[in-house]
């Protein structure tokens, strides 16, 4: 294959940041980096301050022609006006089992920049709003957008990630045990694998979540042993507020959701230790069968039993004690 | 990019890119030769993603304004080559406009779409990448199948219609045009 960075050296010495700029946001929001791509990029940012400007105006640049083309009627076969008509009416979609509800509390709006609609208007007369914003992802989920709303799609092989950059929207999430769907709002995420919520910005790193069918897990920055489970009916607001300066904490990228994670759905103690004790040296043991029927709600590291004991004795006023290599939990 | 850069970047393309042909026409207007507008402009956008957040700022075509202003007078002041006037009271008033927000907006888009047709001058392969990606949430493999081109032709229509949109962004000004009018225009006869 050919190697790929040549593209992005200039060719005419001429070239101006801005065209480098260009070059740069598209590859990086359309193309593929190695990681070679991203030295280069990383150093050239890093080289000039107009660099980094340019940059951002190109990104800014993106976001415009994305929402002009995502306000126009589409182009792709495969999204056309007359799928659009009919998909009030479609009952195809099987696997949700679940009623699609009038959605009369859904939000209709356009999502995209008022400032470059691209309908022809008559001069001096204001632009209606359109109506739904409707987006069909690839798995089969459909997101529903407010006017002002802005989302940004990763379906990816082990979870589908929607980051909520702007405004509110409601989300059909299709059936994917396989597949975690995670909306990130600010500072703020929402889990689920088949269900209908919505989530809109709140302040700057904030959410709030409402759920109208099926079950949510709710969790802010870091603290995903704390996630609350919402239901259908509930809501939940969450204002983390400004992160420690970046100086103080040193940035994680967070693990693939499956792999450090034991996700408890309103289970028994019993059950839920089972589960740690499956890929736990340290094993836990619950004492008291009564115990063991009291059920737990929350989102815990995998590889951590202590935390989730913890929890338990903090939850059921239960006392903790170590036997050998193992944590016995019981009634006090 | 982080989280907290897409959030600013999504603000820049709401309220700072709107505005850059009358800051770019402005500057035009103000410093001749004194200074070059793209360097003004480039420093602009980089102060502005360095900001930790822009929740502070209620009006982003003033803040787009002052920060050329006071960028300029900076490059000004550094190559000796300008006499630097400071903006009165009434000129700043001039160039702040007082319209509610959505009506700004609006006649952007219009003047933009009327001058341009920008969406038409987007290709074809352009749109249907776009819609894909962002609207379908394919990745950029799928995307290049689902079209049939190689994954590099995918990327050269995107990198053609972004120049294509920041050359028109550039260009726009809405300001001129008023001014072009009102020299085709005389007062009287409107």
């Amino acid at each position: 294959m050919r190697k790929r960075n040549a593209g992005l050296s200039p060719r005419k010495p001429a070239d101006s940041v801005n065209e480098i700029a260009i070059r740069w946001a598209a590859r990086t929001a359309y193309g593929a980096l190695a990681p070679e791509d991203h030295a280069e990029l990383d150093i050239w940012l890093a080289t000039d301050r107009r660099h980094r400007g340019a940059y951002a105006r190109a990104r800014a640049g993106l976001l415009v022609m994305e929402d002009m083309v995502a306000a126009a009627p589409p182009v792709s076969s495969c999204i056309n006006d007359n799928e659009r008509a009919l998909r009030g009416t479609r009952r195809s979609r099987a696997w949700w089992a679940l009623p699609v509800a009038a959605s009369g509390a859904v939000l209709l709006g356009v999502a995209s920049l008022p400032w470059l609609r691209p309908s022809p208007v008559a001069p001096g007369k204001p632009i209606a709003i359109a109506s739904a914003r409707t987006m069909d992802l690839a798995d089969g989920s459909v997101a529903t957008l407010s006017h002002d709303a802005r989302i940004a799609v990763d379906l990816g092989s082990a979870t589908r990630r929607i980051t909520l950059t702007a405004g509110e929207a409601t989300f059909k999430v299709a059936k994917d045990p396989s597949r975690p769907f995670v909306v990130q709002s600010g500072d703020v995420f929402a889990q689920a694998t088949g269900t209908v919520y919505s989530v809109s910005r709140v302040d700057a790193t904030g959410g709030r979540v409402k759920v109208r069918e099926g079950s949510v897990l709710v969790w802010s920055r870091d603290e995903r042993d704390q996630a609350v489970l919402l239901h259908a009916g509930g809501e939940l607001i969450l204002n983390p507020g400004p992160p420690a300066p970046p100086g103080l904490m040193a940035a994680r990228p967070l693990p693939p959701p499956q792999l450090a994670q034991i996700s408890l759905d309103n289970v028994t103690l019993a059950s839920a230790a089972e589960r740690f004790n499956r890929v736990n040296d340290v094993k836990i043991v619950i004492a008291d069968p009564a115990l063991g029927e009291k059920r737990i709600v929350g989102l815990f590291a995998a590889n951590d039993p202590e935390q989730f004991v913890r929890a338990v004795a903090a939850i059921h006023d239960a006392d903790v004690t170590r036997n050998g290599s193992n944590i016995v939990i019981k009634m006090k | 990019m982080n989280e907290q850069q897409d959030r600013v970047t999504a603000w820049i393309a709401r309220e700072i890119v709107p505005h850059e042909g009358a800051v770019r026409g402005w500057l035009l207007r103000q410093w001749r030769d004194a200074i070059d507008v793209d360097d003004v402009i480039q420093e602009c956008y980089c102060r502005i993603i360095e900001l930790g957040s822009i929740a502070h700022i209620a009006n982003g075509r003033a803040y787009f304004f002052r920060s050329a202003q006071s960028i300029a007078i900076d490059i000004a002041r550094r190559r000796k080559t300008a006499n630097i006037v400071a903006m009165t009271e009434s000129e700043w008033l001039d160039v702040m406009d007082e319209e509610p927000l959505q009506d700004r907006a609006l006649e952007a888009c219009q003047s933009l779409e009327r001058v341009n047709g920008l969406l038409s001058q987007l290709t074809l392969t352009c749109r249907q990448v776009i819609e894909l990606r962002r609207v379908e949430g394919l990745s950029q493999r799928e995307t290049a199948r689902r079209l049939g081109v190689s994954e590099n032709v995918v990327e050269n229509h995107i990198v053609r219609g972004l120049r294509k949109i920041l050359n028109a962004i550039a260009s726009q000004d809405a300001d001129a045009d008023e001014e072009e009018e009102r020299r085709i225009v005389p007062p009287q006869t409107r």
